[in-house]
């Protein structure tokens, strides 16, 4: 209950992206008629990917880092998967093949920022370049194959409820929430938000600041596989609009740019907003181009949520 | 672990601690000895080297030279974290909590207690709970810090140090922002952990709080280790007379006459004036055209802040009246309109562009004036540039270097040069002479008195006392954002400045 409460008034932002979301979502419902499960299934299955990265870069920016490599890593782990499979069989080996390149990847962030104290949106930018030439060694133009369990999964339904919906909301239970309440936690948002004092409290930084490029990394990979179970197959391109876009899910979920503060239940809903705006639009039949056009302002104004919100509460403060 | 050292031996030993940041040398061979079961009192002006001196003891900086010994052990490479392991805690002047955590984290931060890989919530609610109960603070902890106001954050550092009962606390001016109830319980607290054998290191810049709570006390000044001595043997007035020492060689150009045909008259009127978000409030003061108005205190009593309310950086209320003009001013555009500049504190942050060149760092805030059809007019840019450039004195006079390649002293000048091309009637001065050498001091002094004497009224702002003393016609004393005590005649001397700023004890 505490902590509930606690949670509510540590992020009122959170409540304003499931408020917006629900309102996208709500009026998407009302103008869509033929829904059927199936559709359902795939399309809840087609988000989360977003929602998986966005949870990463999310992490990063607490750390007041920025992480450019999300698409990149989940691009990199798809084509893995999918030119593997394709040449030896046995998807299960390369999904764990990508997820060891992705960690990997995350380190070498990692470890630029923390310990060469480089820039991370350079750091981010340039390990993004290596990963899509990567990429495009692995698998020069889209193809490959997954396994065929691996391809139905998306649609399988546990008893009412589509297994991804499921996922989707187990993974942030079972991988964030034991973080958060871990040491981790108060570790990753005081040395986001002050560095100086947060060495001087005993934290490792450093280590810190690994580990939340590390998790972005994780995140982004599991996205990877997620995309490979939806697409069967590869694609060296497929995961470029990803980085801004969970950059934009985490802003409007609350989480602040200059670090030190932000949830992960925030960027989950900022995820789902973004990309509920496309199907929404879509189904209101609105031109391709208009769909750019109206997406960015909506954008807009869900991140002016946030900041409004805290920029009302830091004038009450004022004497 | 928990046995106490007798008495014979120091928890805390410091030989010969060496600190210096850039051309600065801020410590300078020091002992420092911390017996057990004391409380030892830390005095010395702004800059003596007090702060520098705690962060050696607790971790925060490496000395240059000289050794940390904590229990008879030689401590090299020290860290906060291995201070704190060994029962040193420190509470920095500075907060450094997490605004967005609450309570109970901020305290037990990096040493949660844990069940099993996760923290264990009800420990942590009732340990911070129990660190609070110490030292007699009824927070709540599960409040966000960003809701508490400045007291109670600093009674949270507090709180935060007495996690796994320390040996040595270390408290850098913990009681600048308390209450008058808190700094009491502060200095029962402190006695109280005497009775058990540990020790408190404590600095305060009111007299009054060393002679009810320490043992003994050490008067740093300019970096140097000058006496410790026993309270009992100390006066407040020979305390004040240690801090401030004989006076370094510093020449101070004369008072000049007023020019004949100078200006006179109310320069600025100031009612009530009070800086949001700082603790400046009900400021009065009057101005005259021609008169050098210094403000004296110990740094970080609303000095600068009220120099920013002033120049339109910060938001003000109040009665304030720049020659016919009604401020506050809203932004530092319209406070310029108005005639008054501020010579930013931060010259490098707030005062120049560093990567551009002299001669645009000088122009850029009048190259509207300059411009036509929005170009800027070169031959008259270079022909101000030089007239500038001369009257500052920068040298060598080249206007085509980065600022950034130049000494600090001829920054300053850049920076007073610069406003003395807006041509303001009140300039107001924040610290000018800081890390300057004697020369160039010199040369900013002669320039503070020839403004006035051609008419102009001048704020200024410093920590420096001879410099305080020896240009102003009047000094205001502020201590906690008020105005404590105006001085004028020949009450302008140290004594006096140093009485009034250590003897006001804030409300």
């Amino acid at each position: 209950m505490r902590t509930a409460r606690n949670y509510l008034r540590r992020e009122p932002s959170v409540l304003a992206a499931w408020v917006v979301l629900a309102l996208i979502v709500g009026i998407w419902l009302a103008g869509t008629s033929n829904l059927s499960v199936l559709s359902v299934t795939i399309m809840i299955g087609q988000k989360v990917p977003l929602v998986l990265a966005s949870i990463g870069a999310a992490i990063v920016i607490m750390s007041r880092g920025i992480d450019l490599s999300v698409g990149a890593v989940l691009t990199v782990v798809n084509t893995i998967i999918a030119a593997g499979t394709a040449a030896h069989g046995n998807s299960v080996v390369w999904i764990g093949v990508g997820m060891g390149v992705a960690l990997a990847a995350g380190a070498i962030n990692g470890l630029c920022v923390a310990w060469l104290r480089l820039p991370p949106l350079i750091v981010t930018l340039a390990v993004q370049s290596i990963l899509l030439g990567v990429a495009l060694y692995v698998l020069p133009t889209p193809g490959g194959k997954v396994d065929g369990w691996l391809k139905d999964l998306p649609l399988l339904l546990v008893g009412p409820i589509p297994l991804m919906l499921l996922i989707v909301i187990a993974v942030p239970l079972v991988t964030w929430y034991p973080l958060r309440r871990s040491r981790f936690g108060p570790a990753l948002l005081s040395s986001g938000a002050d560095e100086g004092a947060a060495y001087a409290s005993g934290i490792n930084v450093k280590k810190t600041v690994v580990s939340s490029y590390m998790l972005s990394a994780f995140f982004a990979g599991l996205a990877g596989v997620i995309m490979s179970m939806n697409t069967g197959s590869g694609d060296p391109t497929i995961g470029v609009p990803f980085t801004l876009n969970t950059i934009a899910a985490a802003v409007v979920g609350g989480v602040s740019l200059a670090g030190g503060r932000g949830t992960i239940a925030g960027p989950i809903a900022g995820a789902l907003v973004v990309s509920f705006i496309g199907n929404l639009l879509f189904s209101m039949g609105v031109n391709s181009y208009w769909q750019y056009v109206v997406t960015g302002g909506v954008l807009i104004v869900a991140i002016a949520i946030p900041t409004g919100l805290r920029a009302i509460r830091a004038g009450r403060q004022a004497p | 672990m928990n046995q106490v050292g007798t008495s014979g031996s120091p928890l805390i030993e410091l030989r010969g601690v060496q600190k210096h940041f850039g051309g600065v040398q801020a410590v300078r061979g020091v002992d420092f000895v911390v017996p057990a079961g004391t409380i030892t009192g830390l005095a010395g002006e702004n800059g003596a080297g007090k702060s520098t001196l705690l962060k050696v003891l607790a971790g925060l900086y490496q000395p240059d030279a000289g050794e940390v010994w904590y229990y008879g052990e030689l401590q090299s490479g020290l860290t906060p974290s291995l201070a704190k392991k060994a029962g040193v805690a420190y509470v920095a002047q500075e907060l450094s909590l997490f605004e967005d955590l609450p309570v109970s984290e901020n305290i037990l931060i990096g040493q949660e207690p844990m069940w099993g890989p996760l923290v264990n919530r009800q420990r942590l609610y009732a340990e911070a709970k129990r660190a609070l109960d110490i030292i007699g603070s009824e927070i709540d902890p599960d409040a966000m810090v960003r809701d508490l106001a400045f007291a109670d954050r600093q009674l949270v550092e507090i709180a935060k140090a007495m996690v796994g009962s320390p040996r040595v606390l270390v408290l850098d001016e913990p009681t600048s922002g308390l209450r008058q109830a808190e700094v009491g319980r502060l200095i029962e607290l402190m006695k109280d952990l005497k009775k058990t054998g540990c020790s408190v290191v404590f600095i305060t810049h009111r007299m009054g709080e060393f002679f009810e709570a320490c043992d003994r006390m050490t008067v740093l000044r300019d970096g140097a280790h000058i006496a410790t001595l026993d309270i009992g043997e100390a006066t407040p007035s020979q305390v004040v007379d240690m801090m401030i020492g004989r006076q370094l060689a510093e020449v101070f150009p004369a008072k000049q006459e007023t020019e004949p045909d100078a200006p006179t008259g109310d320069a600025l009127v100031m009612k009530d004036f009070t800086v949001h978000g700082t603790r400046v409030r009900g400021v009065t003061v009057s101005l005259q055209r021609g008169e050098v108005l210094g403000i004296a205190g110990l740094a970080g009593n609303g000095q600068t802040e009220l120099l920013e309310g002033m120049a339109g950086v910060r938001k003000a209320t109040g009665e304030y009246r720049v020659g016919s003009t009604v401020g506050p001013f809203r932004s530092v555009r319209s406070a310029l309109r108005a005639g008054v500049a501020l010579v930013p504190e931060d010259r490098k942050r707030h005062g120049l562009v560093l990567a551009m060149a002299v001669y645009r760092n000088l122009t850029l805030p009048v190259l509207r004036g300059l411009s036509r059809w929005g170009l800027v007019n070169g031959a008259r840019e270079g022909s101000m540039v030089k007239g500038v450039i001369s009257a500052v004195q920068i040298t060598p006079p080249n206007a085509e270097v980065p600022v950034e390649s130049m000494s600090g002293g001829n920054q300053q000048k850049v920076v007073i040069g610069k406003t003395l091309l807006t041509e303001p009637d009140v300039y107001l001065l924040s610290d000018p002479t800081r890390g300057i050498d004697v020369k160039t001091k010199f040369e900013i002094y002669s320039l503070i008195r020839r403004l006035a004497a051609s008419g102009k009224a001048v704020v200024l702002v410093s920590t420096d006392l001879a410099e305080i003393t020896s240009l102003c016609d009047r000094v205001l004393v502020m201590a906690s954002g008020r105005v404590v005590a105006e001085l004028g005649g020949d009450y302008i001397n140290e004594r006096e400045i140093t009485r009034a700023s250590f003897e006001a004890v804030a409300v």
